[in-house]
């Protein structure tokens, strides 16, 4: 098992009253599973996602992610984990637009202290995979939605992570670029990489082996 | 990595242009300050470091307390008599010299050529005391006869062209030590200049046995030389005080006791030791008239440097406050990267290392920019603090290091707050849109507040120290020193006949209409009807009050007509009327203490209009003028209007005709009055620097501030002009939220301003008397500055298409 959430809690206190964003949550994933995670505005599924990749805290609860109890971790060691094992893929793509294709690349390995020609190897293998070697040098205002999204899931893989976490990361392209993304998500999966996807789209949806529905931070 | 760093760092500085300007320009200035700033303190502290007998060397003061307490003075001297006496009783001083110049010039003549130099008379172990290397003959040898002199590198080079010339001969014609000598004088040796932070500076050097040709003072009551000792190694100075102090008692008693028994003297003396190196910043000593001839000179006010630090400070201060507003007002755009890199892994402390390259980076290039510009100010910055910085010898080991930690501070206090600030984002809310900024941002603005009060305060500062040199400039000192050149007799010549003939050839030149002479003394005690004042006294003849247009109220002035005049007559001013309480002050006989003569009596022929005869800061003081008896002391020279260059010509050549062996010098009455001011107009050139300096920084600063405040609302502004909002409208929206800072600092800056003017003023009997107006103009200056800067800025968004603005979601 990769990961288990058990009675997962977070609310925020608003007005004197407590606003549950999610509410008592049980979701196990398993390695190599390929999970969408549905449901309408506001139901909870960002905030779900982020617990998953560590980068939120929850209120009451156990999660569990490799065999480490991650509610009982320090902040540091929570961050080392999703550091080494998580890949995040957003929708709005954040690449650091004062890095070229291959600097932003090459970020996390300078972050993972991997030797340079190490970092050259990696980064040129991504280049090539997601074809996009003509585009190294280029800034990412220079390239399209879809080449800017391509750019996001290489950097997401190279660190190669155990789960990428991707959070309606067709939302902002159009239908044809995001099939493209889907396809390359759905051939991660086939090697092996544990994804979890938010997404509005029953389609993209459907490349998943599992679907979860969210509706006011309750699974249904 | 951390080409990664220097590459993005390099990258968001281009991209950033108007900012990185801002704080370009900002971190220059300051840097440039600081500098200037570190090596004015620097001088002002290395004074006298250059000694091989420090920290061992010493001079001893004099603490005079006179008539029950009334006067208490401290002298950096003693009299002749103190220093053999007091290394013949005391075991502990190793060596003892005396100093006596500074304010001494006398005429020195080869065959060709005749100076007049600033001589120094010292004792023969002078140059083994003090550190003042030899360029040619021997230490031991160099004072041993009375004839022998020491000349300075610059001197030789002016008197012979060349600097060796041990066993030329000089004369002094005119000085009575060298008449009574009777043979030339020989140079035994020539030293090197003495450095710039040297406070005992000499053109040439005579033996003490020289000038005690004509003067032996036993006196054990005055003070007025510099006497400098060498102790041994950790003594204990308190304890040498106390042995100075009894052996004044066994010697100074029979001298003690008949002043005590002529006048009633009850002075109290006590000595003192004070390190050659705390001479320099000693400002207690500082104006005091009987520091003229101990030997040292240039001496200086701590305050100065501590005030040149401190503007420097405050500079750097705006200047970070410009770099650290800016750096965490332009987070929203850098957040996002925040994010991402510590989603990919980036530690807090990379991403502030991160941060602090870029400050470093900014900084560096601020630096080398600071440096360049260094070099081209310090002429100018030479001229503002008469000093002689040369940048070639400033650079050594010890300004490096200085360098580097300013370069290390300034890195840190500009770019660790911000890295701090920035590398605390979390990822999930800036990645996600959650970040709340929140829209007031109070550090920022509290920052603002406190940059635009020390703005202001300067501002309202340099608006005082104008307003009261204006005041001073144009102020009625009560006489009229303008079309009036002064000149001097010096040496050991016949005033009398020289002053007569000069007059009457000087009378005889169309350019000159009128001469007269003038002296100035301290003050004395003058008696009427058993009450006793403390009188300024000047001498002066008969052309004198009306050449300078001092009018008569009461009475009469001096006259040749009179022959009991010079004798008898004194004219007074109205303060010494009023001191006195003098109904007919006309026809008053005075009682002077004068000399060691006796008691005078005089008879007030007159009485003057008040007149300045001191600096504004002080109140007038009363004052008695009685006539000279012979045509001695300053010469003044009053030209017809508009003829002042053939006066001079006329002058010199009457001067030179009777006195052909005489260095002829002159000065203008006005420039020479306006110097005692030189010190505050100085000053008032510097805070003006530092004024505008500082007016910039928080200007571009708020330009900086506006314009990413707006960048940031400009989506809020196209939605209110969709909504109908007009250009001034929303002009108004945005000025005014920075310009209630500029007021908040404002009333800030301004009481505080208004305590330290008033504090400074103090020291000027005659002050401007601070007004609300005064406040009132520096408030719009600094508004005017506010509204100008931010609506600029204001005006560019309010007219910029909404479509353009709302069309990037």
């Amino acid at each position: 098992m990769l990961l288990q959430l058990n009675k997962i809690f977070k609310w925020v206190n608003s007005g004197g009253q407590r606003v549950f964003l999610l509410k008592d949550i049980n979701l196990e994933v398993e390695e190599g599973e390929f999970i969408s995670v549905m449901g309408p505005s506001g139901s909870g599924k960002s905030t779900l996602l982020n617990i998953i990749g560590m980068l939120d805290n929850f209120d009451e609860g156990e999660y569990n992610f490799m065999d480490e109890s991650v509610h009982t971790l320090k902040e540091k060691h929570r961050a080392n984990l999703y550091k080494q094992y998580i890949g995040f893929v957003f929708q709005a793509y954040h690449l650091i637009d004062e890095l070229t294709v291959y600097e932003n690349l090459e970020m996390p390995l300078l972050y993972k202290k991997i030797s340079g020609s190490e970092r050259k190897a990696l980064v040129a293998d991504m280049l090539d995979r997601f074809n996009i070697v003509g585009k190294q040098k280029l800034f990412p205002t220079q390239l399209s939605g879809g080449q800017q999204q391509l750019v996001g899931v290489a950097r997401a893989l190279i660190g190669n992570p155990k789960l990428i976490l991707a959070d309606e990361p067709t939302g902002n392209l159009n239908s044809k670029q995001g099939e493209e993304i889907m396809e390359i998500f759905k051939q991660l999966n086939e090697e092996g990489v544990t994804i979890i996807q938010v997404t509005h789209s029953e389609k993209n949806a459907a490349y998943g082996s599992r679907t979860i529905n969210l509706l006011d931070g309750r699974m249904v | 990595m951390f080409k990664n760093y220097i590459k993005i760092a390099y990258r968001n500085l281009v991209k950033n242009k108007f900012y990185s300007v801002i704080n370009i320009i900002g971190i220059t200035v300051a840097i440039i300050c600081l500098l200037f700033a570190g090596i004015y303190w620097n001088e002002e502290h290395s004074f006298d470091d250059f000694h091989t007998n420090n920290p061992n060397l010493y001079r001893i003061t004099t603490n005079m307390v006179e008539h029950k307490g009334a006067i208490a003075q401290t002298v950096g001297g003693t009299g002749q008599v103190q220093g053999k006496a007091f290394k013949e009783a005391i075991p502990e001083i190793k060596k003892y010299t005396r100093v006596l110049g500074g304010e001494i010039y006398y005429e020195v003549s080869t065959e060709e050529k005749i100076l007049n130099l600033n001589i120094l008379f010292v004792d023969t172990n002078f140059f083994d005391v003090f550190t003042f290397p030899l360029l040619h003959g021997d230490v031991n040898t160099a004072l041993s006869e009375v004839n022998s002199v020491v000349i300075s590198e610059s001197t030789a080079m002016r008197l012979f062209n060349t600097t060796n010339v041990v066993g030329k001969v000089l004369r002094m014609d005119h000085n009575p030590s060298f008449q009574r000598l009777k043979k030339p004088m020989v140079i035994s040796a020539v030293a090197k200049d003495a450095p710039k932070n040297s406070s005992i500076q000499f053109e040439i050097v005579l033996p003490f046995s020289f000038q005690e040709l004509t003067w032996v003072d036993t006196n054990w009551l005055n003070a007025y030389l510099g006497t400098f000792v060498v102790l041994e190694p950790t003594t204990d100075l308190g304890a040498i005080e106390q042995k100075f102090d009894r052996v004044f008692a066994i010697h100074a008693k029979d001298q003690v006791e008949q002043k005590i028994g002529r006048y009633g003297f009850d002075s109290q003396i006590n000595y003192g030791l004070q390190n050659i190196l705390d001479i320099h910043l000693d400002s207690l000593m500082q104006d005091n008239n009987s520091n003229i001839e101990s030997g040292v000179v240039n001496t200086s006010n701590p305050i100065y440097s501590i005030v040149f630090v401190a503007i420097a400070l405050l500079i750097l201060i705006m200047a970070a406050i410009n770099f650290i507003n800016i750096s965490i007002a332009s987070a929203i755009k850098r957040a996002k990267e925040i994010g991402v890199r510590k989603i990919a892994g980036g530690s807090k402390r990379q991403i502030i290392f991160q941060f602090l390259i870029e400050s470093s980076l900014l900084c560096g290039i601020s630096f080398l920019l600071s440096l360049f510009s260094l070099k081209l100010l310090i002429p100018i910055f030479n001229e503002l603090t008469a000093k002689q910085f040369v940048f070639e010898q400033m650079l050594n080991f010890q300004s490096g290091a200085f360098l580097i930690l300013i370069f290390g501070s300034i890195i840190l206090i500009t770019g660790l707050y911000p890295a701090f600030v920035l590398s605390r984002l979390k990822p999930a809310e800036v990645l996600y849109n959650k970040l709340k900024w929140s829209g007031k941002n109070l550090a920022g603005r509290g920052l603002v507040v406190f940059q635009f009060s020390l703005g202001i305060f300067l501002l309202i500062t340099a608006i005082v120290f104008y307003s009261q040199m204006d005041y001073i400039r144009t102020k009625d000192l009560g006489y009229n020193p303008n079309q009036i050149i002064t000149t001097t007799i010096s040496g050991n010549r016949d005033y009398t006949a020289i002053g007569k003939v000069l007059k009457e050839e000087l009378s005889k030149e169309s350019a000159i209409a009128s001469v007269s002479y003038h002296q100035n003394h301290f003050s004395e005690p003058v008696i009427i009807n058993n009450t006793q004042i403390e009188a300024s006294l000047m001498r002066v003849d008969e052309n004198y009050l009306p050449d300078v247009e001092i009018p008569i109220l009461l009475g009469r002035n001096f006259s040749t007509d009179f022959s009991t005049d010079p004798t008898n007559s004194v004219v007074v001013n109205e303060t010494f009327v009023k001191e006195f309480n003098l109904t007919e002050p006309v026809g008053q006989s005075i009682k002077l203490i004068e000399n060691d003569e006796g008691d005078q009596k005089r008879t007030i022929i007159g009485v003057v209009k008040d007149f300045h005869f001191g600096s504004l800061r002080e109140p007038i003081k009363p004052m008695f003028i009685s006539m000279l008896q012979a045509p001695i002391g300053n010469i003044l020279v009053k030209f017809e209007k508009s003829k002042q260059q053939e006066a001079i010509i006329a002058l010199e050549k009457a001067y030179k005709t009777i006195m052909p062996d005489a260095v002829f010098t002159y000065n203008f009455l006005d420039e020479q009055e306006a110097k005692q001011y030189k010190q505050e107009q100085q000053w008032q050139k510097i805070v003006n620097i530092a004024t505008i300096l500082s007016l910039i920084i928080c200007c571009i600063g708020l330009l900086g501030m506006a314009r990413l405040s707006i960048n940031q609302r400009i989506k809020e502004i196209g939605v209110r002009k969709v909504l109908g909002a007009s250009v001034s409208q929303i002009l108004t929206l945005h000025t005014t939220k920075f310009l209630k800072l500029v007021i908040i600092a404002f009333f800030i800056a301004a009481p505080i301003a208004w305590w330290a003017a008033k504090y400074w003023l103090q020291n000027f009997a005659y002050h401007i008397e601070l007004s609300f107006w005064l406040l009132a103009f520096a408030g719009a200056i600094s508004l005017l500055i506010g509204i100008i800067t931010v609506s600029f800025q204001a005006i560019k968004a309010a007219r910029t298409n909404p479509v353009k603005s709302l069309r990037t979601e």
